[in-house]
This record gives C-alpha cells, sequence and structure tokens, in this order.
C-alpha cells in the first residue's frame, strides 16, 4: 500500500536511528515523490525538466539528486497535491503579502507528524500530566491562518495541560501590544506556585524579557520542573542575538531554571519536522529527514564541517511536494556530537542575503572623486 | 545624539539654528580646507575595519577610501564650486536702466535623510552642504552609520567652527512627530535611497519644503545585433562583473533591437559564453551569503522559468534571463541580466514610463547609429550615455543623475542696486 514506508518510518520506536532506518527512507521517500507526480502536475513538469526518477533512488546518498525546490520558489509559485478543503491544519510563513508560503497539512500527514513530535518531545521529557502554567513569549493566536509559528506555539503548550496562558503579544483590534506588565506579573504569581511554569516562543523575546529582569534586579525561583522551549530563530532581531551560554546563565539567575530545561527547536513551515536542540545546543537530524547542506555556487552536496545553503529531505508530507525544499539559511553539517547522539546535526551561521551591498553611495562617491 | 535625548533637545535645536543664521556666516574656504585636512587624515589602518566591517571586500574597501581623499581634496572641491555654482552673467539692467546683482547664498537649512545600506554617503551630502554655506541636519538611518559618524567628528575637530553647522540626530524612522519636527526646521530635505525612503519623506515635508532626491535608478545596456562585435560584448562583460552590477550606473540588462524571440535567444547564447569567460578573470569580492542569495534567485527563477516561458541561460555562476516582455526593470545583481527585446521605433513609448528612474545606457552598435540612438534615448529622460566598456566610469566635472548637486542647495539672490 503507498505510504506504508512512511507508517513504518514514523512508527519507529529510535528517533535518531538513521542506520536501521536508511532503507525505510528510501523506500518512503520514493513513495512519496511517485504520489506527488501523480496529483500534482506541476511537480511532475518540474521533475521532467530536471530529468528526474525516482527510480534511481537506490542508496541513501541518491537523495541528493531529487531537484531541491527553494523556498522562494514555493512563496511564488505553491504546489498542491490536493484540493485544500483537505487540509486540516493551515499555515503560512512569515514575509510580506504576496512573498509568503502557504502550507496547508492533510490528515495522513498530520497523523505521521504527530507521532514524530510525541517521539521527540517525549525523549526531551516534554510530555507531562502536570498542570502547567504558559508564558507565551510570542503572539496570541487569532484568525484560522496564523502564522505557522503561533500554530506550532500553541500546540507545544498541550504538551503538559495548560492552567493558563499569559502573551507577550496581545491580540487588540488594529495590531498586538506588547503586554510586558501581564508577563511579570503571571511570572511573579506563579514563582510561588506550585505547577511548573513553561516559556515558549522565540529567543529574541526571551533575551528582552531577562534584560528587564536583570534591569530591574528581578531574580525568581520557579517551581521545581519548569521549563523553556524556544522556537523560530532570531529572525530580525539577529543583530541582538546572544550566546547560548549567556541566554543560559541569565536564565538560571532570573528564572531558576537549570540548561538541562531548556529546549530549542528548528522547524520551517515549508519543512515541519521537528529538529530538538541537545545539550550542546545542535540539532540533530531525526529519521524522519535527511539535512543536506549545498554548495553556493553549484548547489551540490557539500562535505561535513562546509558551510552552505540548508536543504532537507522528507517523506512526511502529501498535501504538498515539499519531498525536498531548500532554505536560505546557511548551515553546516557535523557527526560525532559530544552528546551521545549518533545522528549528524547542523549548526546554523545565518542567511543567505545581499542587502547592505547595494548603495548609490558607491556611485556618487566615483563620480565626484575622479581627480579632476 | 541618540532617541530621546534627541527628541528633546529639538526645541533648542531651532534656537540653535535661528542663532547660527543671525549671527554667522560660512566660508567655502574654510570647509574645502577643513576637507582637505579630513582626506588628509583618513587612513587604511584606521578606516579600512570600520568599511570591512559593514561587509565590503579589502579591495573594495581600499577603493572606497582612495576615493574620499581624492573627492575631498582641496584641488577636487575647488574644481566642483567652479563648474557647479558657475554664474556666466551676475550684474544685469533693466529697461529703466536700474541695476541689479546676482549672488550666491544657502538654502539655508538642509535635512540629509540617507536609507540604511547608504553607508558614508551621509558625510559627502554634508559637505555639499556645508560648500554651499548651509546649516546640516543630519538624521542618521536606523541601523546606525559609524564612519559617517567618525568623519564627521574628525571634521569638527579639524575645524570647530563647524560644529554650529552640522547637527546629526539619531531617532528611529517610526516616531513621524519628531521626524515632522525636524523637517519643519529645514529649508530642504536632500534624500537618498529608494522609492520608500524618499516616499516617507515626501509624506513628512510640508507643502513649502523642497525635496532633493537621489533615488533609486536604472541603467542599462542596448544592443543593434548583427552591429556589434565582440569586443563589445567582451566590454560589455566586464562592466557587469567589475562592480557586480551593484552601481546605479551598473547595467541590470540588456535590450536588443528587434522584434524576434529567436534573436533574443540566439544572442543569449552567444553572450552567456563571453559572460562566464569575463567572469572567470574577476574573481569576485562578495561575502559568502551573498553568493548563496544570487545562486539561490538563480535556481528559483530558473524553476520559475519552467513556468512562465521565459528561459535562464546559466554558466559559470552568471546568468542572462530571456524573457518575453519589454519593461525596464532591476536586475538580481551579482553578474545576472535580464534580456529583452526593445525596437528603436518603440523606445520612447517603453521609457517614458519610467520617467524619473533612468540614468544610463551603453550603446552597442555601429557609428552611424550611435548619435541617433543618442537622440532618442536623450528624449525619455536618460543622464547618461556612453559606450559598453564605461558606463560605469566617472570624470571630475560630471553631473549626478543629471543634475548639478551644489546648485540645488543654492539660492541665487537679486538684489536692486542703490544709488541708481
Amino acid at each position: 500500500m503507498p505510504n506504508d514506508a512512511a507508517k513504518e518510518l514514523f512508527s519507529h520506536k529510535k528517533p535518531y536511528d538513521h542506520a536501521g532506518t536508511n532503507g525505510l527512507f528510501i523506500e518512503a521517500v520514493r513513495e512519496n515523490i511517485a504520489f506527488h507526480r501523480k496529483h500534482c502536475a506541476d511537480y511532475a513538469h518540474i521533475l521532467k525538466e530536471s530529468g528526474f526518477d525516482e527510480a534511481c533512488l537506490r542508496s541513501i546518498t541518491d537523495i541528493t539528486r531529487i531537484p531541491v525546490i527553494p523556498t522562494t520558489f514555493l512563496k511564488q509559485h505553491a504546489l498542491y497535491s490536493m484540493p485544500e478543503d483537505k487540509f486540516v491544519i493551515r499555515a503560512h510563513s512569515s514575509g510580506t503579502q504576496g512573498m509568503q508560503s502557504r502550507v496547508g497539512i492533510d490528515r495522513t500527514s498530520l497523523a505521521l507528524g504527530v507521532r514524530m513530535v510525541w517521539r521527540i518531545f517525549s525523549q526531551n521529557r516534554l510530555i507531562s500530566p502536570m498542570p502547567t502554567h504558559y508564558i507565551m513569549l510570542g503572539y496570541e493566536p487569532g484568525g484560522s491562518e496564523d502564522m505557522g509559528a503561533i500554530q506550532t506555539a500553541h500546540g507545544a503548550s498541550r504538551f503538559a495541560p495548560a492552567l493558563s496562558r499569559t502573551y507577550a503579544l496581545q491580540r487588540k483590534k488594529d495590531g498586538y501590544e506588547v503586554n510586558l506588565e501581564g508577563i511579570l506579573g503571571s511570572l511573579h504569581r506563579h514563582a510561588s506556585g506550585i505547577f511548573p511554569v513553561r516559556l515558549l516562543g522565540f529567543p529574541a523575546y526571551l533575551s528582552k524579557l531577562l534584560q528587564l529582569l536583570e534591569d530591574e534586579n528581578i531574580k525568581l525561583r520557579l517551581p521545581r520542573n519548569s521549563r523553556i522551549v524556544l522556537g523560530g530563530g532570531w529572525k530580525q532581531f539577529s543583530g541582538e542575538e546572544i550566546s547560548h551560554k549567556t541566554l543560559f546563565k541569565m536564565v538560571k539567575t532570573h528564572l531558576g531554571i537549570e540548561k538541562t530545561h531548556i529546549h530549542e527547536f528548528f522547524s520551517a513551515v515549508e519543512h515541519p519536522i521537528a529538529y530538538c536542540a541537545c545539550n550542546e545546543g545542535h540539532f540533530h537530524v531525526p529519521i524522519y529527514s535527511r539535512a543536506i547542506v549545498r554548495d553556493v555556487h553549484t548547489l551540490e552536496p557539500v562535505p561535513f564541517g562546509t558551510p552552505g545553503l540548508l536543504s532537507f529531505i522528507t517523506p512526511m508530507m502529501r498535501s504538498m511536494p515539499l519531498v525536498s525544499m531548500m532554505t536560505d539559511d546557511i548551515a553546516v553539517l557535523h557527526k560525532n556530537c559530544t552528546c551521545g547522539n549518533a545522528s549528524p546535526y547542523f549548526v546554523l551561521f545565518g542567511r543567505a542575503r545581499a542587502d547592505g551591498l547595494i548603495t548609490c553611495a558607491q556611485q556618487s562617491v566615483r563620480e565626484a572623486g575622479k581627480a579632476i | 545624539m541618540d532617541g530621546e535625548e534627541a527628541r528633546a533637545y529639538l526645541p533648542r535645536l531651532q534656537e540653535n539654528i535661528l542663532q547660527t543664521l543671525a549671527r554667522s556666516s560660512l566660508e567655502a574656504d574654510y570647509v574645502i580646507d577643513a576637507c582637505d585636512a579630513l582626506a588628509r587624515q583618513i587612513n587604511e589602518e584606521e578606516h579600512l575595519p570600520l568599511l570591512c566591517a559593514l561587509g565590503l571586500g579589502k579591495q573594495r574597501a581600499k577603493d572606497e577610501l582612495r576615493t574620499a581623499k581624492a573627492m575631498l581634496s582641496r584641488e577636487t572641491l575647488q574644481k566642483r564650486m567652479e563648474i557647479e555654482l558657475a554664474l556666466p552673467q551676475t550684474q544685469f539692467t533693466d529697461a529703466n536702466g536700474l541695476l541689479y546683482t546676482h549672488t550666491l547664498a544657502p538654502l539655508g537649512v538642509l535635512l540629509h535623510i540617507a536609507a540604511g545600506n547608504a553607508h558614508g554617503l551621509p558625510v559627502y551630502s554634508v559637505i555639499e552642504g556645508l560648500l554651499c554655506g548651509n546649516i546640516n541636519l543630519l538624521k542618521l538611518p536606523g541601523s546606525g552609520d559609524d564612519i559617517s559618524i567618525v568623519l564627521i567628528e574628525k571634521l569638527i575637530q579639524i575645524a570647530p567652527r563647524l560644529s554650529e553647522y552640522i547637527h546629526v540626530l539619531n531617532f528611529p524612522s517610526s516616531d513621524v512627530p519628531a521626524l515632522r519636527e525636524l523637517a519643519a526646521m529645514a529649508d530642504a530635505a536632500v534624500v537618498w535611497g529608494g522609492d520608500e525612503a524618499v516616499r516617507a519623506v515626501r509624506a513628512l515635508a510640508d507643502v513649502n519644503m523642497r525635496i532633493i532626491e537621489w533615488g533609486h535608478r536604472l541603467s542599462f545596456a542596448y544592443i543593434v545585433p548583427d552591429m556589434t562585435d565582440d569586443t563589445a560584448l567582451v566590454s560589455l562583460a566586464q562592466s557587469i562583473c567589475e562592480a557586480d552590477q551593484l552601481l546605479c550606473s551598473s547595467c541590470q540588462g540588456i535590450f536588443i533591437d528587434t522584434e524576434s524571440m529567436d534573436v533574443l535567444h540566439a544572442f543569449a547564447q552567444h553572450f552567456i559564453n563571453i559572460l562566464a569567460d569575463v567572469s572567470a578573470k574577476y574573481p569576485s569580492a562578495l561575502p559568502f551569503e551573498a553568493h548563496a542569495k544570487v545562486t539561490l534567485e538563480q535556481h528559483t527563477q530558473s524553476m520559475l522559468s519552467m513556468f512562465d516561458g521565459t528561459h535562464i541561460y546559466a554558466k559559470g555562476g552568471v546568468s542572462l534571463h530571456v524573457m518575453h516582455d519589454t519593461a525596464l526593470q532591476s536586475g538580481m545583481l551579482m553578474r545576472n541580466a535580464w534580456v529583452k527585446r526593445l525596437q528603436r521605433e518603440k523606445i520612447l513609448q517603453t521609457l517614458k514610463s519610467e520617467k524619473g528612474y533612468l540614468q544610463s545606457a551603453a550603446l552597442l552598435c555601429s557609428n552611424t547609429d550611435y548619435n541617433e540612438l543618442c537622440t532618442m534615448f536623450t528624449r525619455t529622460g536618460i543622464a547618461r550615455i556612453r559606450n559598453a566598456k564605461n558606463i560605469q566610469n566617472s570624470y571630475g566635472g560630471e553631473p549626478h543623475d543629471g543634475e548639478y548637486p551644489l546648485r540645488r542647495y543654492v539660492r541665487i539672490v537679486s538684489k536692486e542696486e542703490r544709488g541708481n
């Protein structure tokens, strides 16, 4: 039956066992590509123009030959393999109107995703029956189609039953309003309570909160088993990024949470696999996907330790042909992490960008500067 | 002066400006002396790291410093004043025999606003304002501009009287009320940046405020097929690779004088080899992330062209995008050019709609065609016409986007003479 390999893959007990699942992965990817070839005419066209046939996928290294679709392409030309009414969840990426990826997931793919998240969250002790207070370091959800990040954060606030949720950015009539007093109030109240507290959201917002606590010299001891779950990267705040070391230190000082209880995730709307950071802060690749770093000139895969454009392969999605996607992140792949997890991991190094180079200054300086 | 402090200072700033206008005047020679001294103080050891920190490659940063030294030298500045502020006649008589004289006076107060990526540019803008005797208010770009601050501070150290004539303020572009207050103190706004920056300043400015915009400009090559030999094409390839198409005067794309898509494809198939060969000889000084961005864009365009009927010819990291339409547009930069049809009879009607954005055209054609095409392009509003090789080069005395900047920063005052 089609999709059997994927089901088996997502049910495998060890989420980082690459060696034990390579064959299964290739099979699942082959099935996934065949499915999309059949149901998405545009994807079939891309495969044809690229001269690719999934029959060539025999060993795990062959997967690098699958035509890779940049997220920038998807933002301008959506690809769907089923009618949109079959989507149970819809999300869009960040970006200006008209330059967003609009992604949807169907029931079958969602079932696989839930299995994946359950296994990874369990492994990281994030599933708990303890009622928990949530401090959401992000946006209050609103419509039926929110940014992926909003939906993910909300979903993540269900892995321990929620007693309350306080939002850093509350939804108002004409936009969002920062709710710092609300956050501080909740923190003070819950600190003296018995239920654990979880802070969920963007690292940049956590950083701002910690800065505020430092400025006000506030030192809290949040209840046992309180945790922090971070995701979404630094985005537009990348200029203010602080080191893990500093972040962990400030969290310990001002919230009383140890670094073993701080969890960072990486994911993308167009590649909704959960990458969890290990104790060393590295994002290990689970069995549900493979990460390929590509040469910035040729897009050919580069060896471990070499920086390049980050791309991923996954057989998880049936709603859209997101089998092989290329982000605009620059990263390096490594193996032999000291945390003990044998699967490879990637480290992010920023984004592909060219702004800051373009300047009329160059022109006027050249014009006026030639010796007369 | 930053944020809160800057905002609180605004009322006193207005007072200071009025006092300066009432009591002092700024002689051009004082400014020229100061700039010349500054030019001699610019050195690689101190200033190269500042430019490199902005992402400029070492070679490019060195070129920028060398150019800065030349631009600020006494010789250059004096020549500019002679050429740009020339008044051929300064004495006039009217029908009744009354005598009038013309003198140049500063506009008064200039507000300089530069977009985020215009590093170092504000210094030149302020200096142009000073040369004409103006008081200069500089609103820094949101992302900061260390090199401008360093150079302005040095300038004031060299010539302390200039501190009355330069005020640097730093509050966010989102602080519209503060910006409006600042704008109200100025006679003119000098804007450097893209459409967004210009639009923002127009919204800020009241009806009685002059706006001098040095905004977004596009340049291109125009080729008459069969009348162009490979030498000219190699020159064009060189100019595309030399500055990675980053200047306003860089060719973003190529128009071919033809109606036929076949001719376009034939041209692209031929030129891609020339462009790739030349590119290999010009190793790029672009940062890693920029290469990643170009490759990503090329790949995206290639994939899009599987659906929109356009075609990308790519080789050795460069590309030519053969398109169906005839509109002028920005390019992908970094050695990627669009290729479109534009028959000479349609030049005026096609390019007139790009008014305000046209800057330079590189003509690759026969000598006979050159003058005819020059006339046509002149009528569209273009400011610079060149051969393929020189499109990005400049010379002393050249106008900026079709104007003499210093001319825009002065008034010509007409005075009736007594004793008539």
